[in-house]
């Protein structure tokens, strides 16, 4: 069997001059680790905090081919970051995952694997699926735990997408599937991510789940406020006639 | 025409109604007409069990932290090893 599998990384930043070079050489070491052919594509949209500048240094260690910087002017949201970086990736695969480490790059093989094993079109990283015992969060406060929970319980309520962790945004998905998707989103925010699983599943495509530990680097974070609540309602009101 | 999630609830809706109305028919028991009341009732104290359950029995991983700062770690020997220089940032004030 012939298949070539390539893996792009689709790395959107803002401001993670910090956390760029460790979550670079982590998802080297990973893909290494098992002799992958791969390349991670950065789309920065404008970081004021040098995070260009910080990934120009990583370009000279790690080569233009297994590195690319492909900025934008300024923050212009996540789906149509994904639809500029999907533009310069060479892959038949696609990695979409957070640089700021939440999302830890030793579950690359994992994912690879499981997509193996079945073709999968997407496998999507759970932070809670009860049947899977190695998934869950470190440090969370009860607080943010009742808004996860509840979030997550109305949207799959409304939405029934049969995954675990909807809002999730740790990823592998089938090139061509992914770019089939990500033209039809219309929402933002939170349910963008929602949204993407939510129509691959009425689509038909087959994902499956892979447990992850989820680390919040920034323990202050306050992650919604009331009008973030109104946009998530009105954003799955707006999927519920939609999907 | 796409049959929507709306499309799926307003069908599973009218079924439910119109055989919440034929058993009014054939029944004069409290609980058959207050039958939807019940519904939304149980419907409600379901999801505050659900959630509660969910929330108590949160799956946590507390080591995990740790394991990141080791890997934290070893990524910043590892970019030490290469050569790589964090450039210098421009101080803005």
């Amino acid at each position: 069997m012939s298949k070539s599998y390539k893996y792009s990384v689709l790395l959107p930043t803002y401001n993670e001059s910090e956390n760029l070079p460790l979550v670079v050489s982590m998802i080297v070491k990973a893909f290494e680790s098992i002799e992958a052919d791969f390349e991670i594509i950065v789309v920065d949209d404008g970081s004021p905090d040098g995070t260009q500048e910080v990934c120009k240094e990583l370009i000279k260690i790690y080569g233009a081919e297994r590195l690319l910087l492909k900025p934008r002017e300024k923050k212009l949201g996540l789906g149509t970051a994904y639809i500029h970086g999907l533009k310069f990736a060479s892959g038949n695969f696609v990695f979409i995952m957070d640089a700021d480490l939440s999302h830890h790059p030793k579950y690359i093989p994992e994912m690879i694997e499981r997509q193996k094993t079945k073709d999968f079109d997407v496998v999507t990283g759970t932070r809670y699926s009860p049947k899977i015992p190695t998934c869950g969060v470190a440090g969370w406060p009860f607080e943010r735990k009742l808004i996860s929970t509840t979030a997550n319980y109305i949207a799959t309520t409304l939405l029934n997408p049969k995954v675990s962790d909807l809002t999730g945004s740790y990823r592998l998905y089938k090139k061509e599937v992914l770019e089939n998707i990500v033209q039809k989103v219309i929402s933002k925010g939170y349910v963008f991510q929602m949204e993407i699983i939510a129509r691959a599943r009425k689509e038909g495509y087959t994902i499956s789940e892979v447990g992850i530990e989820f680390v919040d680097r920034l323990f202050g974070e306050s992650c919604f406020n009331t009008s973030e609540i109104t946009g998530f309602l009105a954003g799955l009101v707006k999927l519920f006639f939609e999907l | 025409m796409k049959i929507t999630q709306f499309h799926k609830w307003l069908t599973f809706l009218i079924l439910f109604i119109v055989l919440w109305l034929v058993l009014k028919t054939q029944s004069q028991n409290h609980f058959v007409v207050f039958l939807p009341i019940y519904a939304i009732i149980a419907f409600g104290v379901y999801s505050l069990g659900f959630i509660f359950w969910r929330v108590t029995h949160f799956p946590t991983c507390d080591d995990a932290t740790e394991k990141l700062r080791k890997d934290i770690k070893e990524a910043e020997e590892d970019l030490k090893k290469r050569g790589y220089k964090a450039p210098q940032k421009k101080k803005e004030k």
